[in-house]
């Protein structure tokens, strides 16, 4: 999987490698326009968010975490024969040079037990990847549509 | 832009079960016309609002067809527990109302019926709706009234077995939005995604025929 290449990062980027993990190889994941509904159910709201992995090695997404949810699932939306229906997902493939899409009507996050949320506040979502390190984004808390 | 496909295990049954829950309902309307003057799907005919009571989040009695005679009316079959689909829909009704004028708002009403009456009691549902526009009629009824409603509709409802509703778990539903006349005829199907100006333009015209 390439995973003893390192890149040459400058010591300024070294800072933030904790935190996107760009000190190790590729793959490379950027996580942007991660929001989280305002739960109309208080039992479950909705995440998205863009993943996009510019590193040269697939990655896959293995689980998202929230301290602001009792659990966070990652849902896909399937339609057939006009029945919509939603089909969690235990992982999430992130190819080499691909973004992933999270998206009302498509892949999705749904947290559960979610606290009480209102617009303008940030939630922090931690993603867990078979490969690259954790990476960890505030959502921004928004109204629905 | 959904790069990956589905192949986790037991969808294939899945599969199965969907296109199962679908086989019983009429054929799927034609697609629009390109000279329709709607962005929905003309289902002109096509279905009848089923003559079935349900009861409202203030505890009344609604009957499909006659309560919501004399008023165009949308009517959607989802659940509170759904956070993407139902709540977005909800929310372009909502804001496809507030394009509307008074008038045409007092002419036209949305009812949301539970496909989970298990689950989302009326509180709930009253809860639910509010958030996205209080004047939207929430509705609940026991379960194969619910089920035999919404096939009337042509509207799938495929929940788990009741040994496996425990927990958190999905309804599978179809998605769709249908416009009945103030006569209780179907006229307009909006798919998922209908943009709310779209379903706005969609109202006005309706109305506009029947004024």
């Amino acid at each position: 999987m390439g995973r003893g290449r390192h890149a040459a990062v400058g010591t300024a980027l070294t800072v933030l490698g904790t935190l996107a993990g760009c000190a190790t190889a590729a793959p490379e994941i950027a996580v942007r326009d991660a929001t989280v509904r305002v739960p109309a159910n208080p039992d479950v709201t909705a995440g998205y968010l863009t993943l996009e992995n510019t590193g040269g090695t697939d990655d896959t997404l293995t689980g998202v975490t929230s301290e602001a949810a009792a659990e966070v699932q990652m849902h896909d939306t399937t339609d057939s024969g006009g029945e919509t229906r939603m089909r969690q997902r235990d992982e999430v493939a992130v190819p080499a040079g691909d973004t992933v899409v999270f998206e009302t009507g498509g892949l999705h996050l749904m947290l559960m037990g979610p606290d009480d949320l209102r617009a303008g506040d940030t939630v922090e979502l931690s993603l867990e990847f078979a490969t690259s390190d954790r990476v960890s984004v505030d959502a921004v808390v928004e109204e629905i549509g | 832009m959904r790069t990956t496909p589905l192949y986790a295990g037991g969808l294939v049954p899945l599969v199965l079960a969907a296109l199962a829950a679908c086989s019983g309902q009429p054929q799927q309307p034609a697609q629009p016309e390109e000279d329709s003057p709607y962005n929905g799907s003309d289902i002109e005919g096509a279905f009848t609002l089923p003559d079935t009571d349900f009861t409202t989040t203030e505890g009344e009695n609604y009957n499909l067809r006659e309560d919501s005679s004399g008023t165009t009316t949308a009517v959607f079959f989802g659940f509170t527990n759904c956070p993407d689909i139902c709540p977005t829909t909800m929310a372009d009704l909502g804001q496809a109302v507030d394009q509307l004028d008074e008038d045409q708002r007092e002419r036209f009403g949305v009812v949301f019926v539970t496909a989970d009456p298990e689950r989302d009691d009326r509180e709930l549902i009253d809860r639910w709706l509010g958030s996205f526009d209080p004047s939207f009629t929430g509705l609940r009824g026991p379960l194969d009234r619910t089920d035999d409603a919404a096939e009337s509709m042509g509207i799938s409802i495929d929940r788990p077995e009741p040994e496996e509703r425990s927990g958190d778990y999905n309804v599978g539903h179809g998605s769709q939005v249908l416009v009945f006349s103030p006569e209780g005829e179907s006229e307009l199907m909006w798919d998922y995604g209908t943009e709310p100006a779209a379903m706005a333009e969609d109202v006005t015209a309706l109305l506009a025929e029947d004024a």
